[in-house]
């Protein structure tokens, strides 16, 4: 059966806040915590469960156009997509990569490809000046017909195995894609407006890709059909007589990677509205499906979800320690919160609520999270409309009428968590933040150790807001009262941006992440993990605390699928057992 | 050079604090210089001109003068407006909510008209807010007006010689901005008053137009304004080492 044509269209009003039931909002002193972030799990509204869901259900036409590649799989490749309102094209530019050369850092300059989006059809013309462009990258200059921007990096172990492989007439071994479930990672995705390209409000009401990063989540998704297309036109290349196709299960299995560094952490910081939304909209969707009463089959649906998260946990490698240990705990605490379902004689009304509770007092942060992200599977009715309001308006204005004694009072009440820190002590100050002479790369430094030091970056968000407190204190005691915050703000111009952060997020309680990012100890990677969550990544691969891979639309329906029934339960691939074929 | 507007954002923010303006005010700063250039006002071109003072320049104290409760005038030592003036217009809206009137007087202040896109937002938070300078030489003295309407996205803009042909003074470093609580100046209509003579009129519906053009297309900055953004954007950046590399970015293992 086909699913009925939906549209989902994304204009939305500035930062609506839905109504959630008889269940309150976790407070933001759970939620934004540093670490609980860094636990966070792909869930329904994620930004490519939202993305597949809207092409699978308006059937977007996706046509290969152009496969013009060597026997090396070099050349150019177009893909040619029709939403139901727009035409767009995907240009993919392979060329050969000096091993020397390949890094999946930012400050690479080749890959094994470069990609860009494009608003319309594209003539021989724009093609030239796209090819002179977009394998340059931030080298290049690109025009606002130009949507997103990015390039990959082939995983060497599995492309080279996989070509060899189906040009044998065999299978790749999927115990192999198991443990790396993809052919490419990029390495950066541009969009809004960086060099040239189109700005995001170009797009951001149109019914496309007007959510957040949709655009780019979308290119992303047709690398991987092209990653596939290309191993095994090289494998038909180098042995015509014997090369088979890669078998639908494994072209499913196979997803995209990413490899992220610190670029990413600065976002979460310098866009606090947006933040607050995206976080909104997954509590939301928590406190809805906790309010709901479960029936025996929902209770069972739960327990089988369970089931498939723990044999999915099983398939996920890191040779980090500290997530390997994770990941085992995550397990053996799945086990136990499938036995605790089975088992309680908890009220139905309270069952889901219960568990929750029962899993902050008990299990580890990534367990209650994944159970969470469980529980939002079962009501596709309450949680996927709140994937139309993920984005938000981000314009932080100052109120300058607003007394220095009110703004004291927010401070305390809302940044009770930042004026904790002590910043006296040099172990809360011990790192900084700097942005390297080298393609700009956010990079963190060790204090009276690293240089750059004076060039910090403004993401201390925390310290800031205890540079304030005590401004504001001395302002009072100096005047003999309060007086509009403008006044104080004429004689202090350096407090303005922490005095309007802290205005503005008062309204915004998901907008700060609750850590002080200098202290020493600070896991950036939290960061990291939380952004990547609501891409929807999954098997998190740290390979620093700075520094992490992982995998997108492993499971996802290939483009050949579109338009075929849609089950929506793709998030987490099991390795598929082939029958008869290798 | 044709470059996006998030993209001249964030270079103009970056540049600023590469000047040393302060968090918050290299924000509000270069947000003003790309409404002008966003609305049609050649913001990076009033910026480029600029920039050589602005990079000399230690940051000016504004001064309190003169404050009646009703009437403020403050000072800026030939400060740019750039250098936190938008403050200013805060303070006659604070008045405003307070009394009714907020008329704010800020002398020895240039780069006046950058005080439009601060206009924008005033009137975005719901206030009424008017602002008055003047350009030109003596008796030829051409007199800026910007009207923004509480709610209203965008202000509306008249540039105008009003030629007394006797000894006119063109006060040519103040900005005066008068914001109201209790009733709302509308703009005046064009006028075809002999002695004055509209030299632009910019409304909210052209300035809205212009910013969707800008929005859709981007815009052209002259290649050598872009260049010294971005030089001085750099002068915030730290030089690679081999251990920034390695330990300040954090990868530890090898690519496979």
């Amino acid at each position: 059966m086909v699913a009925a044509i939906r549209r989902t269209v994304s204009v939305q009003a500035d930062n609506p806040r839905p109504d959630t039931g008889r269940v309150p909002l976790r407070p933001a002193a759970e939620v934004m915590d540093l670490e609980r972030l860094g636990s966070l799990h792909q869930c329904r509204i994620s930004f490519i469960r939202t993305l597949m869901r809207k092409v699978m259900a308006e059937r977007w036409g996706i046509q290969r156009e152009r496969f013009d590649l060597d026997e090396n799989g070099y050349g150019t490749c177009i893909y040619r997509i029709a939403s139901p309102t727009r035409i767009y094209n995907l240009v993919i530019f392979s060329q050969y990569l000096d091993p020397d050369a390949r890094s999946d850092r930012v400050i690479a300059n080749a890959w094994d490809v470069a990609f860009a989006l494009c608003l319309g059809d594209i003539d021989d013309n724009y093609l030239a000046l796209l090819r002179e462009n977009v394998p340059r990258q931030e080298a290049g200059r690109c025009d606002p017909r130009v949507l997103v921007l990015s390039r990959a990096n082939r995983s060497l172990r599995n492309f080279d195995s996989t070509v060899e492989a189906l040009a044998a007439g065999r299978q790749p071994d999927p115990e192999q894609l198991a443990r790396v479930g993809y052919l490419y990672r990029t390495t950066a995705v541009y969009g809004n407006g960086k060099f040239g390209i189109a700005d995001y409000p170009r797009i951001r009401d149109s019914e496309d890709f007007g959510l957040p990063f949709s655009a780019q989540m979308f290119s992303v998704y047709l690398l991987r059909d092209f990653s596939i297309r290309q191993a095994e036109h090289v494998a038909r290349c180098r042995a015509p007589a014997t090369a088979v196709a890669l078998h639908p299960e494994l072209q499913r299995y196979l997803g995209i990677g990413n490899s992220t560094g610190l670029g990413m952490a600065p976002f979460l910081i310098n866009h606090p509205q947006l933040i607050n939304q995206w976080l909104l909209m997954r509590e939301s969707a928590l406190a809805r499906c906790l309010g709901e009463v479960p029936t025996q089959d929902t209770r069972e649906r739960m327990i089988a979800l369970i089931d498939h998260a723990i044999a999915h946990n099983t398939e996920t490698a890191t040779n980090d320690v500290r997530q390997a240990g994770c990941n085992q705990r995550l397990g053996e605490e799945l086990v136990e919160a499938r036995n605790w379902l089975e088992k309680t004689t908890i009220p139905e009304a309270m069952l889901w609520q219960a568990l929750l509770d029962w899993s902050r007092k008990h299990w580890s942060l990534e367990t209650q999270e994944m159970l969470n992200s469980l529980l939002m599977e079962l009501y596709p009715d309450r949680v996927d409309e709140l994937e139309e309001t993920m984005g938000a308006s981000e314009s932080q204005d100052l109120v300058p009428e607003m007394g220095t004694d009110d703004l004291l009072a927010r401070l305390r009440r809302d940044y009770d968590w930042a004026l904790a820190y002590d910043f006296d002590d040099p172990e809360q100050t011990h790192l900084f933040w700097y942005r390297s002479a080298e393609k700009e790369e956010p990079r963190l430094g060790e204090r009276g150790v690293d240089p750059g030091e004076e060039w910090e970056m403004g993401l201390d968000i925390a310290r800031q807001t205890r540079g304030l407190c005590n401004a504001l204190t001395d302002w009072q005691t100096e005047q003999g009262r309060p007086t509009p915050l403008v006044e104080f703000l004429l004689a202090n111009p350096r407090y303005k941006g922490i005095a309007r952060r802290v205005q503005t997020l008062s309204e915004h309680a998901y907008g700060d992440i609750r850590a002080n990012l200098l202290a020493r100890g600070t896991l950036p990677i939290h960061l990291l993990r939380c952004k990547l969550a609501f891409f929807g990544a999954t098997k998190f691969d740290p390979r620093s605390d700075r520094w992490v891979r992982i995998t997108m639309f492993q499971g996802a329906p290939r483009v050949e699928d579109i338009g075929e029934h849609f089950a929506d339960d793709w998030w987490m691939p099991l390795k598929p057992e082939l029958q008869g074929d290798g | 050079m044709h470059v996006s507007l998030n993209e001249f954002t964030l270079t103009c923010r970056r540049a600023l604090d590469g000047l040393g303006f302060p968090p918050g005010e290299f924000e509000d700063a270069a947000d003003m210089v790309v409404w002008l250039e966003q609305h049609g006002l050649g913001g990076a071109r009033l910026l480029g001109e600029i920039l050589p003072r602005l990079a000399g320049e230690q940051w000016p104290a504004l001064a309190l003068r003169h404050d009646d409760g009703g009437c403020v005038i403050m000072t800026m030592e030939h400060g740019s407006l750039l250098h936190g003036g938008s403050l200013a217009a805060d303070l006659a809206c604070t008045r405003a909510l307070e009394s009714g009137l907020g008329l704010v007087r800020l002398r020895g202040c240039r780069d006046r008209s950058f005080i439009l896109g601060y206009l924008a937002r005033c009137a975005r938070r719901g206030h009424h807010i008017a602002a008055f300078w003047c350009t030109g030489e003596p008796r030829r003295a051409i007199q800026n007006v910007a009207v923004a309407l509480a709610d209203e996205r965008l202000p509306v803009f008249r540039r105008f010689r009003a030629d007394g042909g006797g000894e006119q003074e063109a006060d040519t470093d103040t900005l005066t901005l008068m914001a109201t609580r209790d009733f709302a100046m509308l703009p005046a209509a064009p006028s075809d008053h002999p002695r004055i003579e509209l030299l632009e009129m910019v409304t909210a519906e052209e300035f809205d137009a212009r910013s969707r053009r800008a929005w859709d297309q981007g815009v052209e900055i002259d290649r050598w304004v872009w260049q010294e953004l971005k030089s001085l954007a750099d002068r915030k950046l730290v030089a690679a080492t081999e251990a920034s590399r390695a330990r300040g970015a954090g990868e530890t293992r090898p690519a496979d």
